[in-house]
């Protein structure tokens, strides 16, 4: 199985996280641990990079519900972007797409909020 | 052993007092060689070396004596011995001491240089005595009082009767010979009981067969010193005869236990490194017991890895510095927090301890340049506690002179945090396999909460079938199915899937019925009941869990279902132009708890036919992977839907299942699995 990671990168004031691997019940508690530590320096406007991600379990969009929550209320939000079809599925079944922004790539994630910052 | 218990010692004193009383005695009254004049004095003589002897003894033998600080003080005796000759030969012409005999009485004015040197010469004799008893008994496991003392009896007898050695007696000297050829047989006998030998270390040994050739040679060259018309000799003989004898029978006892000695020894060096490395097996070994015991308390166990590793390495200070958690520091002995904490973060700013393999020195000037305290420590060891080759943190000793450990000693302290870290380790598995229990025993509760939630038995409907599988995972999902009476007659149902695992799950499943029960008795629209269920459960969710369901309602008489979808899988329709996938707008319970919830929720209507069939299930279905993480998927559930038209729904739910279970092959089920399917009969085909 592929491991899960995590790894995150600056682009002008937004935070990017890269995903890969299976995000599920075990590793769930790894995404929360990296959108803890941008809470802590305040950082609240993330785009979550979905390229690499084979998996995502129910434990990992609950994660994303909480955090997206909490970055709204500090006027960010996760923006998620370059899901596979498999993945994005998923989140669209939820009905993730009715409450929460996922785009195509980093470029409309970061003009999004451009936009909504204006 | 202090001066003063010496002298409280009544016989001991009375031996001191004999023994002036002898030389005052010799000196102005005894003067005659006749038989009854020399009998009284040997008499007299062997009696005051009793006293001493048995004295001495009963003084020095609660003291317990290491044989290295023995035979070292029988160095010292022997060379104090030597050195009082030569200090007698020194002024020996000054004194005509030459002519001390039996028969003629010492003059008074040679007393004290007479009565100093048989007194220095006597006590340095019975000394040695006490020493080669304290040897003898070392390391022995048997009683073996008899062969002592049997010796002693025979050395006291050879002594008593020395003066049949002069001419007067040549005829009883047969007597005298036997009695010393008896001793030394006994004293060569005894002094084959060296068995401590064996519990010395290599180096020791080492140092011992040195110690026992200078020994031999010392007590050789001391014998050799007084032959029979020396001056020496005259001065002991000429005093009493016994006193002469004995001091040579313990020459003699000197020269044959350390040639004994010698060879044992150096047939006993080849074993040697195999006999240390065996006792300090052992000695860890009791260690490691002691270790073994206290695994269920990981903080104690800290505590007396801390203290033996002092312990068995002579360490002044202590404490252990664990990897796990938070790299904290523990079993601080010896010391206070405070010293340990500003130690230890010295060490840390100087050596990266994860990267110590091996015992590491380092010292500690540099810490003290910088820190005014009264404990001064100069060196520190780092010993890493290493087992199945993952390193659980540092043992860390301290100590205030500057000695190193040599190869030898860093070996067992080694050992010892080898077993340490053995012990570290089990304490951790012991505390992971009891948190495993309990986590068991968790799901069994959920288990069991998820069984009794479900309904017991499926409704029965006039040319209607119902099928429902519920294949609960290891983990426990939240999985839930179920069916109600609606207000206005009509059946409800409703399947749903609560993220997370375990006992959270199975709770908030069990909150999810009671909602769903209680609003469908007053509500009969799929959405309004979802609405409405969905914000009660904002006063109960967490932040991060939520649940999927689709809520519908069947009228049998008509066919007509109406589903409410809540982020859940698709509900197959299947119908005679092949499947339809119904997925109505909709997202989660749980997710937002806004207007927006009802706005998104859509209804969706449609007639279940005759010969048409929903099924309805959860992810733990189409999400089924297996050995190459493969989906089992929505489009092989649906084949298996349309292939399989003749049979009962019943059959056909435990076909998906079988299929599922094959196309997993060795993967575990991760999630639960549960199906749910209506059919709508033909009657006519019956």
């Amino acid at each position: 199985m592929a491991e899960f990671k995590t790894s995150l990168r600056e682009s002008e004031e937004f935070s990017i996280v890269e995903l890969s691997g299976y995000l599920d019940a075990h590793t769930a508690p790894d995404l929360e641990s990296a959108f803890t530590g941008l809470i802590d320096q305040n950082k609240y406007k993330v785009v979550v990079n979905f390229k690499d991600l084979e998996y995502i379990s129910s434990a990992g969009l609950g994660v994303f519900m909480a955090y997206i929550e909490t970055m709204r209320e500090n006027n960010g939000d996760i923006k998620l972007v370059e899901m596979k079809p498999a993945v994005y599925g998923i989140f669209d079944l939820l009905g993730f797409p009715l409450l929460y922004d996922i785009l195509d790539d980093e470029k409309d994630a970061l003009n999004k909020f451009k936009q909504q910052g204006a | 052993m202090q001066i003063s218990t010496f002298i409280k010692n009544r016989y001991l004193a009375l031996g001191v007092a004999g023994f002036i009383a002898l030389s005052i005695l010799r000196t102005i009254f005894i003067s005659g060689n006749d038989t009854g004049s020399i009998l009284i004095l040997e008499s007299f003589s062997v009696l005051i070396l009793f006293l001493l002897v048995s004295e001495s003894i009963k003084v020095t033998s609660s003291v317990k004596m290491l044989p290295t600080w023995l035979v070292t003080s029988m160095l010292v005796l022997v060379f104090s011995g030597i050195f009082l000759k030569l200090l007698f030969n020194s002024i020996e012409s000054l004194f005509p001491v030459s002519n001390i005999d039996y028969g003629k009485t010492i003059s008074l004015e040679l007393l004290p240089l007479i009565f100093i040197f048989n007194a220095a010469t006597i006590i340095l004799s019975v000394a040695s005595l006490v020493i080669f008893r304290h040897l003898f008994f070392l390391k022995q496991s048997k009683n073996l009082n008899i062969y002592f003392n049997a010796m002693l009896i025979f050395i006291a007898l050879a002594s008593f009767t020395s003066f049949l050695g002069t001419k007067e007696y040549e005829s009883m000297e047969f007597l005298t010979i036997t009695f010393y050829v008896v001793a030394t047989i006994l004293i060569f006998m005894n002094s084959l009981k060296i068995s401590w030998i064996a519990f010395l270390k290599k180096k020791q040994k080492r140092q011992l067969l040195l110690i026992s050739v200078l020994l031999i040679g010392m007590h050789i060259f001391y014998l050799a010193m007084n032959p029979n018309d020396s001056t020496y000799y005259n001065l002991l003989s000429g005093f009493s005869h016994s006193f002469y004898r004995f001091n040579n029978i313990m020459t003699v006892y000197g020269i044959i236990y350390f040639s004994v000695l010698f060879f044992t020894t150096l047939f006993h060096l080849p074993t040697a490194e195999a006999f240390d490395r065996r006792t300090k097996e052992i000695s860890s070994l009791q260690y490691f017991s002691k270790l073994i015991n206290q695994v269920f308390d990981p903080k104690e166990l800290s505590d007396t890895i801390s203290e033996l590793g002092a312990d068995v390495s002579g360490a002044d200070a202590s404490w252990l510095i664990l990897f796990s958690g938070t790299n904290r520091v523990e079993g601080i002995k010896g010391t206070g927090f405070v010293t340990s904490e500003k130690i230890t973060n010295f060490i840390r700013k100087k050596q990266d301890l994860t990267t110590v393999k091996k015992i590491v020195m380092g010292d500690l000037k540099e810490f003290y340049r910088s820190e005014i305290t009264d404990e001064q420590y100069a060196i520190v060891y780092l010993v890493p506690m290493v087992s199945y080759s993952k390193c659980h943190g540092i043992l860390v000793l301290l100590k205030k002179d500057a000695v190193e450990y040599d190869d030898e000693e860093k070996n067992i302290i080694q050992t010892f945090a080898d077993y340490a870290s053995v012990a570290i380790e089990n304490s951790y598995l012991l505390k992971e396999s009891i948190e495993k229990e309990r986590l068991e025993k968790e799901f069994d509760v959920a288990r069991e909460m998820q069984q009794k939630i479900l309904p017991e038995k499926l409704p029965v409907f006039e040319n209607y079938e119902v099928a429902a599988v519920f294949i609960p995972a290891f983990e426990v999902g939240g999985d839930y199915y179920d069916f109600f009476t609606l207000p206005n007659g009509i059946t409800g149902f409703v399947i749903a899937d609560v993220s997370g695992k375990g006992i959270s799950a199975a709770f908030v499943m069990a909150e999810l019925k009671g909602i769903l029960e209680s609003f469908s008795t007053v509500k009969w629209s799929p959405k309004e009941i979802l609405v409405e269920a969905n914000y009660v459960l904002k006063r109960i969710l967490d932040r991060r869990v939520f649940s999927t369901a689709v809520f519908g309602t069947f009228n049998p008489k008509t066919g007509e279902v109406i589903i409410a979808r809540a982020g859940h899988c698709p509900v197959l329709h299947k119908t005679a132009e092949g499947i339809i996938e119904r997925v109505p707008s909709g997202f989660g319970l749980g997710m937002n708890y806004t207007e927006l919830f009802g706005e998104k929720l859509v209804e969706e209507k449609f007639i279940l036919k005759e010969d048409e069939s929903i099924v309805l299930y959860t992810d733990g279905v189409n999400e089924m992977k297996n050995e190459q993480m493969k989906d089992f998927g929505t489009e092989r559930l649906k084949s298996l839907v349309s292939s399989n038209e003749d049979i009962g729904m019943n059959e056909l739910a435990l076909k998906i299942i079988s299929d599922l279970t094959e196309f997993a092959g060795t993967k575990p089920q991760h999630d639960d699995i549960t199906l749910m399917i209506l059919k709508r009969n033909n009657p006519e085909k019956k």
